[in-house]
Formats: C-alpha cells, structure tokens, sequence
C-alpha cells in the first residue's frame, strides 16, 4: 500500500480529534457534574430520571400534606380533650347540685350559671379553627361549626364533607370531622340535641325549683352519652394520627431511596471518570507526540 | 547503423527529458498540502531501439532515445468515486446528528429547569391548593397560576425554539442550494474549457484537480453522483437526474408545497434526457448530503418534534380542563364555565404555541365538585395528575426518550461515517497525494540520469573528436 504524508496526516488529525473529544466529553461531565448532559446520552437513564424526578416531587407533596393533616389531627385531639373536661365538670357540677337539695335555690342558679359558662365555652370549643376553616365543619366554607338561633338552639353551619389530604398513592385521610357526630344536633323531628342545648336544658332544669331528682338523673346519662360521643371522636382521630406517621415514615424511606437513585442516574461517578480523564489525557498526549515525530521525518533528513 | 550526430542527439533528449521529469517533480513537493492536488507524473517512453534495422533508414527518426509524452494525472477513479459517495452519506448524517442536537438543546433534560420539572411543580402547587383552602387559600392559589403561567410560557418558549430551528435550517438550505447552483455552473464551465484543452494538446490536469474539488464538494452538499465521458466531461446527477451534462447546468431551486404542513423539495429548471435539455420544473430525489439532512429535518424531524410537544400542551389542557369542567371555585356557589387553559382565543384545542392560561383570578380556581365547599376534591385529584395514563408527563417522558433514542443514534450513525469517510478519503489521499519520499527518490533518479546522460554526451563529443581530429594521422 502506497502511504502518503498527506494521508498520514489525514488519519492522525482525525484520531487526535476523536481523542480530544472524547477528553471534552469526559472534561464536561466532570465540570458540569452532570452524567446526562443531554437525553441522548442515556436515553433510558433520561426517561427514569424525569420518572424519579416526577416521583420525587409527589412524595414530597405527600410530607407536606402529612404534615398539614397532623396539625389538623392535633388540633382536634386537644379541642377534643378539653372538651371531655368540660363535659367532665359539668357532670361534677349536676351531681354536686343533686346533692345540694332542690331548697337551696341560690346554689343551685350559681351551678346553673357556671354551666352556662361551660357551655360558652364548648361552643368556642367547637368553633376550632385551622387556618380559618372549623375542624369540625366537615368541608364547608362557613367560617364556623355551629351557630346560635335566636331560639336558643345550635345550628350546624357545616357540612358532611371531607377534607382529605392524601399522604400516600393510596392513603387519603379525612383529617376534618363532622360536627353532628361529635357534639350531636338539634333537632326537634327527631328528638335530639346538641350538647350545648344539652348544658342549656340542665342549666333551665337547676333553675327550676320543681325539677325531680330522676331528671337530673336522665340529664347525667345524656351527659354520659355526649361525652362518649366525643371520645369516639377522639379514638377515630389518635386511629388517623397514626396512619399518617405511619405513611410520613414510608414516604421518609422511599425518599432516601429515590434521591439515592437520582443520584446514581444523573450525578457523575467521579473517582471513574477521573481515572478515565488520566487515560484519555495520556493517549491524547501519546497521540500528539508520535505524530509529531512521524510526520517530522522524511528522506530528505538523510540526504547530503 | 545510425547517423554520425544521431549519439549527441539522443543524449540531448535524454539531457531534456530529466530536466522535465525534475520540473514536474519539483511541482509535485511544491503542491505538498494543495488541496485537492493530485500528483503528476512526467511520462517518458523510449523512443525506438538501437538494435536491429536502424530508424535513419526507415523513418527518420532517432533511435534508443527517449521522449515525454505527457503528465499523468496519478489518481484513481474508483477510490474517487468512493470517496464522493461516503461524503454524500456522511453530509446527511452529519446534518441529521447536528438536527436532532439542535433539537436535544431546546428540552434542557434532566435539569432542574426542564419542563418535566414544572409539571411536577404545578401538580405540588394543586396539591397545595387542595391542603389550603382556608385563610392562606387566595395566596396559595395565586401561586398555582403562576406555576401554570410558567409551564404554559415555557411550552410557548419550546414551540417558538422549534420554529427558530426550522427557519435556520431552511436558511441553511437555501444558501446550500445557491452554492450548489454556483459549483454545478462551474463544474459546466471546467468541462467545456477541459475538452477544450485536451483537444489543443495542453495539459488539463490542474483544472481536473479544481473540477475534482468541486465534484467533492457537491457530493458533499447535495449528494451528487458523477460519471466521466470518454472525452472527459463530469455528467452530474442527483438522484439520478443529470443536472450537468457537458458544459450546461441546470439551476436548482428550493421549493415549498402543501397548505398547513409545508413539504419542502429541491427542483431543478431542466431535465436532461437522451442527450439534450427539456425546459420546466422537475424534482430532484436527492439522496444523499447535506441537503438530503436538512429536507429530512424540515419535512419530518422537526414538524415531529414539533407535533410531539403538541400532543404535550393538548395533554396538559385535557387533563386540567377536564379536572377543572363544572367545578366549584372555593365557597363559591356558581361552578366554574371558563376552561382553565385554551388556545387563546374559546377554543381548548391547543398547541405548545398557543396555549394560554385563561383563569387570571386566584378566586376562580375549580376546585371543589360541591358548591360552597371547601372540599378541594378536583384540585386532590389534579395533585394526581402526573400518574395518570395520559398525563402531560408521561407523554413528555416518552416524547424525551424518543428523542434521545433518535439523537443517538444519530449521533452514532454521523462518527461511524465521518470514520468511514475520513478512511475513504485517506485511501484517496494514498493513491493521489504527493509522498515526499517517492518525490525526492525521483529528484535524486533525474538528477543521476541527467548527469549519466552528460556523462554520454562527453563520450560521443570524445568519439566525435576522435573521428574528426585524429582521423588520417596515423604514423604523423
């Protein structure tokens, strides 16, 4: 085969180019940190980046909505525990007025009055909010649970809704309660009332010197029935808190899992490439040097 | 038996002979890195023989002499032809490789910045809505339009990224083909002065080597084939359509065609048939180089691209359009009737270039699908949305693993070529180009037989003296 310089020359640019880009690729990676520059340098690895990415950016959103029903969760757990108190005190104040004998008018209208306090009180209790909206109001947009009639009744200004916040591919919790269920509702039809009318009615029957011992009695087991209504709340939401730790600690692990593959798929292997960026220098320099040396030389080097 | 001057004269020729083989020798290391220079060769072939019947008696001319009968051109046809149609095949590939980078460099993937990454941000901002739907909700809300604001412009940004590329490759194509226009005239103008040439006797090498260049270069530009007529004219083809033949050129001309999706093709003014012209327009099938890359990337790669991102931005209104339909902005009484994104005007068939965000007031958000309620279901299920079949990101994640299958392999297509063709034009380079070593071997073997052929000068001069002077006296 005849072999020309130009033809050398030819073949030895086109090797120190090929050479000197793949320095630059491996030069960029390095720089840029980034082991896909571009999808079609890994077009898979492009896909189930954008896929990690996707999947990380939903477990984040489900901490955030985790950590959003756990305020909403704690919220109802302390309303709920001074709620049971206030129940608690009132069912102390109706026995101590049972014992107080229906003559003594005076104490029995002062337990009457401290009732009716209470009772204030629970409503407020009941009118809880978060970030405005009641946690007893079920999904509605009223900004309370429970409003006073000018009848002296409670109407339940809330709705049966759910607030839902989901906290895992398949869990979503209802974070809000209705109000019905904890506190009861006013209604005449059919024949039940909400624990603040509950209060009011004792308050009324302490004021009233004919009320009969069994009535007091019949108040009390309504007293008991509201009260356990209340730590059936209770006992559904400590059941949430729970699942939604539960779920925040899932979530935690496929976290550190899913950001570690990230890692893997779109962050250089450095100690690799750098050993890589060695080799390649030396045979880009390996390259540079012998063609030098070879096209130097020629037979008019050895004629005289 | 040969005439008494025939020895001097015979070593004259022998004396010019080198002196011309050492002048196209000196030529040859002149032209060491000419581009395009093939190397010649002074072609010397013995003139008759000194034995046998003596030429004096037959014809008059010398005898054992040597003559130059012209300059070779020392370049071989086949790895030419080769040569050309690997550059043909690497033009298309290159320009196909440097299509889709273009287009790889408009989806910045994975990044942080991609638009993979704020479909993911606008569904977090759903979700978000759907957590706060109370006091903090008018604010949380507003950011969620102005995540759809971002996604909704950086889809515009990518269309409008696209149809810069297609108008820079259309660019590209047009100064592509009026270089072509040029080269083909050119190429028509060396043929007629080549024939010219050879038919007076003169040396045509040099204009050769500028119509090989051309011939090239062609090849290179729009994939050009060549055939040599006896009498040295180049007939260029394209796709097999003669657009020179002898010393006319046809003049080509990009064409567009089709209503809403433009076809583009390149035509030339002429056809070439039997053995002359036929005026109007005709198509050329071109097959090869870089006008083949850019018709491909104008008429497919692009308006695929382009299509795909479309598909895209009609997924992302479908989904939230449909999530939204008939829904209840936060409280309110009245469901929502406006379509959250259309394609600026009513319409909700949109593409990545005219989809608009059509909700401005965080108020008018959709998010339940009860009235007067702060349930917020629609915006929990568009919080979702990224896991749907269907999804703007699946169809985007499939649009960027598509896309960067393509571009690798086109990328890998294009070095195995420039690899094929770099070996192709090595192999060219072999058998055309000037070895210093083979020059200066020849400088030293005319330079030798010139002062061999001085040397047989002296001794017929001497032989003559000897005749001449010393003839008759003998015994003086």
């Amino acid at each position: 085969m005849r072999v020309t310089q130009a033809a050398i020359a030819t073949n030895a640019y086109a090797n120190v180019q090929g050479n000197l880009g793949r320095l630059t690729d491996i030069q960029s990676k390095l720089s840029s940190g980034r082991n896909i520059a571009r999808p079609s340098d890994d077009p898979t690895g492009s896909v189930l980046a954008l896929q990690v990415r996707t999947q990380l950016s939903q477990i984040n959103q489900y901490q955030r909505n985790a950590s959003d029903a756990l305020s909403w969760l704690t919220t109802i757990d302390s309303t709920l525990s001074t709620a049971v108190t206030n129940v608690t005190s009132v069912q102390t104040l109706v026995v101590q007025a049972k014992n107080t004998g229906a003559n003594d008018v005076a104490a029995r209208s002062a337990i009457a009055d401290q009732i009716d306090q209470l009772r204030d009180q629970l409503v407020g209790l009941a009118n809880t909010t978060v970030e405005g909206r009641p946690v007893f109001g079920g999904a509605t947009a009223s900004p309370a649970a429970f409003t006073p009639q000018p009848d002296g009744t409670y109407a339940y200004t809330g709705d049966a809704g759910a607030v839902n916040r989901q906290v895992a591919d398949a869990t979503t919790v209802n974070v809000s309660q209705t109000g019905t269920d904890v506190f009861g509702q006013d209604d005449t039809v059919a024949g039940t009332s909400t624990i603040f009318s509950l209060y009011s009615k004792i308050s009324t029957d302490l004021r009233n010197p004919a009320v009969s011992q069994s009535n007091l009695d019949a108040d009390l087991t309504a007293l008991d029935t509201a009260s356990g209504k209340l730590k059936v709340g209770q006992a559904t939401e400590g059941a949430l808190y729970n699942r939604v730790q539960d779920a925040q600690n899932v979530n935690e692990r496929s976290l550190a899992g899913l950001t570690e593959q990230q890692s893997a798929l779109e962050d250089v292997d450095a100690p690799k490439l750098l050993i890589d960026l060695s080799l390649q220098k030396m045979s880009y320099d390996a390259g540079l040097s012998v063609t030098a040396q070879i096209l130097q030389g020629s037979l008019l080097d050895y004629l005289h | 038996m040969s005439s008494t001057f025939g020895g001097l004269q015979r070593t004259l020729d022998a004396l010019n002979a080198q002196r011309f083989g050492l002048d196209v020798t000196g030529q040859n290391i002149s032209n060491l890195g000419t581009p395009g220079y093939t190397r010649q060769r002074a072609d010397q072939v013995s003139v008759g023989t000194v034995t046998g019947v003596p030429i004096l008696y037959t014809k008059g001319e010398n005898v054992g002499s040597v003559r130059t009968d012209g300059i070779s051109r020392l370049n071989d046809q086949v790895l030419d032809q080769n040569a050309r149609r690997e550059h043909a095949v690497n033009g298309a590939a290159q320009q196909v490789a440097t299509t889709y980078s273009d287009i790889e460099a408009v989806y910045d993937e994975p990044s942080s910045n991609g638009l993979a990454q704020q479909f993911s941000q606008l569904w977090g901002a759903w979700g978000d809505v759907a957590t706060h739907l109370g006091d903090g909700g008018p604010a949380v809300r507003q950011t969620l339009l102005t995540e759809s604001a971002t996604v909704v412009s950086q889809l515009n940004a990518t269309a409008g990224a696209l149809g810069r590329i297609a108008t820079n490759t259309l660019g590209q194509l047009r100064t592509t083909v009026s270089t072509v226009n040029d080269q083909l005239a050119s190429v028509a103008s060396l043929n007629k002065q080549i024939v010219a040439g050879n038919a007076a006797g003169q040396s045509t090498n040099e204009l050769q080597d500028q119509r090989d260049v051309l011939l090239q270069s062609l090849a290179d530009e729009i994939g050009a084939a060549v055939t040599f007529e006896p009498n040295s004219n180049a007939t260029v083809s394209i796709g097999g359509s003669v657009v020179v033949a002898a010393d006319q050129a046809a003049t080509l001309s990009v064409d567009a065609s089709g209503t809403g999706a433009t076809t583009y093709s390149v035509t030339s003014d002429r056809t070439y048939g039997g053995a002359s012209w036929t005026p109007g327009p005709t198509t050329l099938p071109v097959a090869g180089g870089e006008t083949l890359g850019t018709l491909e990337a104008l008429n497919t790669t692009i308006p695929d691209a382009q299509q795909q991102l479309d598909g895209v931005a009609q997924a992302l209104a479908d989904t939230v359009n449909g999530a939204t339909a008939g829904k209840y902005p936060a409280g309110s009484a009245t469901p929502s009737s406006t379509p959250f994104f259309t394609d600026g005007a009513s319409g909700t068939t949109v593409t990545a270039a005219n989809i608009t965000l059509n909700i401005t007031d965080p108020a008018q958000v959709p998010v339940s699908s009860t009235a007067n309620s702060l349930e917020g279901d629609a915006a929990l299920a568009l919080s979702q949305a990224a896991s749907g079949a269907g999804s703007p990101d699946a169809k985007y994640a499939a649009l960027i693993g598509a896309l960067g299958t393509e571009a690798s392999g086109a990328t890998q297509r294009a070095t195995t070529q420039a690899t094929v063709t770099g070996n192709a034009d090595a192999a060219r380079e072999s058998a055309s180009g000037v070895s210093l070593d083979e020059e200066v071997t020849h400088l030293m073997q005319y330079q030798r037989a010139y002062q061999a052929a001085s040397r047989a000068m002296t001794t017929v001069d001497q032989m003559l003296d000897t005749l001449i002077n010393r003839t008759g006296t003998v015994g003086l």
